[in-house]
């Protein structure tokens, strides 16, 4: 029982109806489709009609239009019933249909107009399943329904399938797949992006558009803040269709469109880099300081374009972490990988799409006597991305409102000694992102500030990351915040590091003090 | 009221300024409007103070006023050479000490070490009287013992400010040296050496005086220290007026000299350096 989901406009239910045919010939559709060893696109339309709802069926996504107006519900269910069942039988079995998929007696002598949407779709459904058939498309089948009839209709699909018939389910709901499906296949501009166990699916997706997909449902992770996946260019002919909203394209993807591949298992995903790629990877890192062990084995792995939580008391040696991970500390021992390859923290810092660090304290971080303007573009400067002071201006401006400031000239000139706490913090993000990095680890970011400015400051550090699409590694004391914005938390406790099931953070710190 | 604040903040510098501005103008004129020579005598020997002799005559006839004046631009330029020697020696090597670190700095503390623990006035004694007939060398030994504590001061200083996140963050993007010094550094270390040099202008002027007094400067340069001397060799001269104007005038100059220098150097010790983390 394959599912497929996909965001809006993936093209998912196009696919269903070429799958049993339906396709207006305008549509030009081609390849093939079998089922059994048949091959439905050779049949000729005759057999073809005899075949659709007796041998594959098709339940649509909720609509009036696929009813006749003029005849009731049951109607519709008994002229579909007489292609198998005598005139006697007729009325029963139609009934015991409606049994089957919650609806009343009564409401069988309703006409379409005077039904309600979830009748409607009951009613499609049943028709789907009236003549038994082996194969049934299912077009978001509760899209219209309440949470009493969904679960009855999700019964029935499930009952079904346990008796064999086979469903194709198209949904852009996650939590369908995961009730219904053994095995959902992920679409995306018209294209697979990824096809797995549902469950693996969902517990560890390998492409970026289902990894962005399944985290923006609270369905599945109630406690986190709500982001979508960044909005971006849709697909183009002849490329990766989610390559202009991925956080992670390398020249590489220029190839075109990469082809679906085996990544394990089951699984199989079409990305030039093999699926979900690490941009950040630590080995056995070792650190100690005056023969106290502080790391004595820490392991991570960041990968593009998720934000992280390091979590732990304080004093534990988040910071030291931090810093080795972002350049500014060299390990005993241990190596850090950026992008696959071993970190040259050198070129890293100075070059766009490498590695920033925000650091704890803001004002620290920034020349008292520069202003703003000169603070944020300092290291554009340093880099010499900018020939004329008109282009520096610009980006100076462009990051400043990236961050929620105002940038008014007066802004612009005003020293960094003379801004508020939220306004540096800010300010120093501005800076952290002019060289976009691919990964950017904030130490404590909001150490400084009141719960308000707290607030602030986190949403929009979630927000500039998902916008940026960089990864974001979060060091912090305060399990809410890591709760709040994290999609994972890891947890330092003696000198490792280890995943935390975010529901558990306050005990596993209590614990680990 | 920012405004009012303001200018009660810059009211020790007007007045100091002013003092020294008024000084300057004053001994301005007695060399350059001032008919009397400084070498040659005008008048009669030890006259008291009128109006062709401002400050009266010495012993050799020789116009005071005038003696003063060219003694004022002699000792000032003295030490503002000693200044600018040691800003130049004291600072370079204290930035160096304070942004290299390591080995550089080792070596910096040593000499600063060495340069502090020894004795000044003895061994500029000995070594005026060596070599001190040449105002030049005069001005090398006074600068040589007065780098080490502006060395000292520029060095920590600089160490402090090379250590701050904002440099760490600057260096990580490819700041090379003179970037973080110009940018970076120069803001908070340059006043520590210019507070340390002007500081230095004074106590020059005081040590070229004493050397002076003790007969191991330039005898041929009009100096305070020279007249001082000279004047309070004068047998019995507490026994008659001939102090009044012949050594009190070097005397206070000096002292109004150096009270306007140290006061200046103090101030901007205060404005530039206090206040700050």
């Amino acid at each position: 029982m394959p599912g497929r989901a996909g965001g809006e406009r993936q093209r998912k239910s196009t696919l269903a109806r070429a799958a049993v045919q339906l396709l207006e010939p305008s549509a030009a559709p081609g390849g093939r489709v079998w089922l059994d060893g048949q091959d439905l696109t050779a049949l000729p339309p005759k057999e073809l009609a005899d075949w659709r709802m007796a041998w594959f069926s098709i339940c649509f996504q909720n609509s009036h239009g696929w009813l006749n107006p003029s005849l009731t519900l049951g109607q519709h269910l008994e002229e579909l019933l007489a292609r198998r069942y005598p005139r006697a039988g007729r009325a029963h079995r139609a009934a015991v249909l409606a049994g089957e998929v919650g609806l009343e007696v009564a409401d069988l002598g309703l006409l379409p107009r005077q039904a309600s949407g979830g009748m409607v779709q009951k009613t499609l459904l049943a028709l789907a399943l009236a003549l038994d058939p082996a194969f049934v498309v299912l077009d978001e089948p509760t899209g219209a329904l309440d949470e009493i009839s969904r679960r009855q209709v999700l019964e029935v699909i499930r009952r079904r399938a346990a008796a064999g018939t086979a469903f194709l389910v198209v949904t852009h709901d996650v939590t369908v797949a995961r009730q219904l499906c053994a095995r959902t296949c992920v679409l995306y501009g018209g294209r697979v992006m990824e096809l797995a166990p549902t469950s693996e699916l969902l517990a560890d997706p390998r492409h970026p558009y289902s990894r962005g997909l399944i985290r923006s449902f609270p369905e599945l992770y109630p406690q986190r803040d709500l982001w979508g996946i960044r909005p971006g260019p849709g697909p183009r002919e002849g490329e990766c269709p989610f390559r202009g909203r991925c956080t992670q394209c390398t020249a590489d993807c220029d190839r075109g469109v990469p082809e679906l591949a085996d990544i394990g298992p089951g699984r199989q995903v079409a990305c030039w880099r093999g699926g979900i790629a690490a941009a950040l990877t630590a080995r056995d890192i070792k650190k100690q300081f005056d023969g106290k062990p502080v790391l004595t084995e820490a392991n991570l792995r960041l990968d593009c374009g998720e934000t992280v939580a390091l979590v732990g008391p304080s004093g534990i040696g988040k910071s030291t972490l931090a810093a080795i991970l972002a350049g500014f500390l060299a390990p005993d021992s241990g190596r850090v990988l950026v992008n696959g390859e071993p970190a040259d923290y050198d070129k890293l810092h100075r070059t766009p799409g490498g590695v920033q660090l925000l650091w704890q304290d803001s004002f620290a971080a920034l020349n008292p006597r520069f202003t703003v303007e000169r603070a944020v573009a300092e290291p554009g400067v340093l880099a010499k991305l900018w020939s004329t002071p008109q282009q520096q201006r610009e980006r100076v401006v462009q990051l400043l409102e990236q961050v929620g400031l105002d940038p008014t000239p007066e802004l612009l000139a005003r020293p960094t000694a003379n801004l508020s706490g939220g306004q540096a913090q800010r300010v120093a993000m501005a800076r952290a992102l002019a060289l976009n990095p691919a990964v950017l680890v904030a130490d404590e970011p909001t150490a400084q500030l009141d719960a308000s400015g707290r607030a602030n400051l986190l949403r929009l550090l979630k927000g500039m990351q998902n916008a940026a699409g960089c990864a974001l590694l979060v060091v912090t004391h305060d399990p809410h915040a890591a709760r709040k914005i994290a999609d994972r938390v890891l947890l330092l406790k003696a000198g490792r590091l280890e995943a935390v099931d975010p529901d558990r953070i306050e005990q596993e710190l209590e614990d680990a003090q | 009221m920012p405004g009012k604040r303001n200018r009660a903040r810059w009211r020790p510098c007007l007045i100091l300024c002013a003092g020294l501005l008024a000084l300057t103008l004053f001994f301005g004129w007695g060399v350059l409007g001032w008919p009397c020579s400084p070498t040659q005598p005008s008048g009669a020997s030890l006259e008291a103070p009128s109006a062709a002799h401002w400050l009266g005559t010495d012993d050799l006839g020789i116009d005071i006023y005038a003696q003063l004046s060219q003694g004022f631009f002699a000792s000032m330029s003295l030490g503002l050479a000693c200044g600018v020697l040691t800003a130049l020696i004291g600072g370079g090597l204290g930035m160096l000490a304070g942004y290299k670190g390591g080995g550089v700095q080792a070596a910096v503390d040593f000499a600063v070490n060495v340069f502090l623990a020894v004795p000044q006035l003895p061994v500029l004694i000995v070594l005026g009287a060596f070599w001190g007939q040449d105002r030049r060398l005069v001005i090398g030994l006074i600068a040589a013992f007065s780098w080490a504590p502006v060395a000292k001061q520029t060095a920590a200083k600089t160490r402090s400010a090379a250590h701050r996140t904002y440099v760490r963050a600057a260096r990580s993007w490819g700041a090379g040296s003179w970037y973080i010094f110009k940018n970076h550094l120069a803001a908070d270390v340059l006043p520590v050496v210019l507070v340390g040099a002007l500081a230095v202008v004074g106590k020059a002027i005081l040590q070229e005086s004493a050397l002076a007094y003790l007969g191991l400067s330039d005898p041929t340069a009009k100096s305070w220290g020279l007249m001082i001397n000279r004047a309070s060799r004068f047998a019995g001269i507490y026994f008659t007026d001939y102090w009044k104007w012949w050594l009190a005038a070097p005397v206070a100059a000096l002292m109004l000299t150096i009270l306007f220098t140290r006061l200046l150097a103090r101030w901007l010790e205060q404005q530039l350096l206090e206040g700050d983390v």
